[in-house]
């Protein structure tokens, strides 16, 4: 019986502490910190989705995020929302700037992801899978589909 | 002397008395009824309730939608388009819970409505409308119809709106939109404007001032 036993939590430890380094190893490319993410249900027939996030930077240096991609959509982008002339005008943002050990909002009726021609349909408890573009680096995501009451 | 200074006195307590009884005079004279400013959060009150001339478009529902649609009931207006990704779906979810509201407070549905006008009628197609509001509230209504006819009432109501250019990738459009709700009387005139950012607890206690003052 021991025998047995011993290759068993063996495997078994392996196993978590193969997982324990790659998670590990997975953080250590991670360069923001990104907290309450999701995306509001939308009705089915709208192809274009938002995303709201906290985008926070724990380095002493500033992260520019220069692109956003998804596997789900044709084409994602960063937009502001900006009051101009008495109109609500969303404007892309080719970079969007994370200051050292501070943080940006991405939220309702501010800046957010536009994520555009939905190639698949997302309903409540869906995740969409984001990838975030900083130069050379890259930082994937998945946002949680989240029906608004 | 003494009679002198006695009249002199009496004299400065009637000046007094006269002169603060016409300043309270004055003071109730201009919060009288007609004149008195409502205490609103938000929402801007019209000096004078705006006419609309008639204009003709359509709801979901393939059904004429008119000034006389407007008729007998509070409407809450926002003039957006179904491809909006932030603030028509937002402002969407906010009427659904000024809906919601409303309802708790027992006050008769059938006397308000809640219309999404869309500013992109190339797009949004009747159909598409439909299941847009719908999938809000099956209340609420979707209206659309000739650009010349939508020109026409949201200049009317000072909405602006503006197409930028067509995406080459995606052939997608962003239509730049004023994010206003417009709150129309049962006379069917422009009566109040909320301006963004919305709050459907806000919007619904602006609503019921505005509505009582309506009616008394």
């Amino acid at each position: 019986m021991k025998t047995r036993i011993l290759p068993t939590l063996l495997l078994k430890l392996s196993v978590i502490l193969s997982l324990f380094i790659t998670s590990n190893a997975l953080h250590a490319t991670e360069l923001l910190h990104i907290k309450k993410a999701y995306s509001p249900e939308a009705p089915p027939v709208v192809k274009i989705l938002a995303g709201y996030m906290e985008l926070h930077n724990p380095t002493s240096k500033d992260i520019v995020i220069t692109g956003v991609s998804s596997p789900d959509f044709e084409h994602v982008e960063i937009h502001s929302m900006v009051m101009r002339d008495g109109m609500m005008h969303m404007d892309r943002q080719d970079t969007l700037v994370v200051p050292a050990k501070g943080q940006v909002n991405l939220e309702p009726g501010d800046l957010h992801v536009m994520f555009i021609n939905k190639l698949k349909s997302f309903k409540d408890g869906d995740h969409i899978p984001l990838t975030i573009q900083m130069g050379k680096q890259s930082q994937s995501l998945s946002l949680p589909v989240r029906k608004s009451e | 002397m003494p009679t002198q200074a006695l009249t002199n006195r009496t004299f400065v307590v009637i000046l007094l008395l006269v002169s603060s009884l016409a300043f309270f005079a004055g003071y109730e004279l201009q919060r009288s009824p007609k004149n008195k400013q409502l205490d609103t959060q938000v929402a801007e009150i019209l000096p004078k309730p705006r006419t609309l001339s008639n204009f003709k478009l359509l709801n979901h529902q393939q059904q004429a939608f008119n000034q006389q649609s407007l008729r007998d009931k509070w409407s809450l207006a926002f003039f957006g388009y179904t491809n909006c990704p932030d603030i028509c779906p937002n402002t969407m979810i906010v009427m659904k819970q000024f809906w919601k509201k409303l309802s708790e407070l027992n006050i008769d549905l059938d006397l308000v409505q809640i219309v999404f006008v869309s500013v992109d009628p190339k797009r949004d197609t009747i159909g598409l409308l439909k299941d847009y509001v719908s999938y809000f509230n099956t209340d609420f209504i979707g209206v659309t119809g000739d650009m010349s006819e939508i020109e026409k009432l949201t200049q009317e109501l000072e909405i602006l709106y503006g197409y930028e250019e067509a995406d080459k990738a995606t052939g997608n459009y962003i239509v730049n939109h004023s994010a206003q709700i417009l709150l129309l009387n049962p006379a069917a005139q422009l009566h109040a404007i909320l301006p963004p950012p919305h709050d459907a607890g806000i919007i619904t206690a602006d609503f019921i001032t505005i509505k009582s003052h309506y009616e008394n």
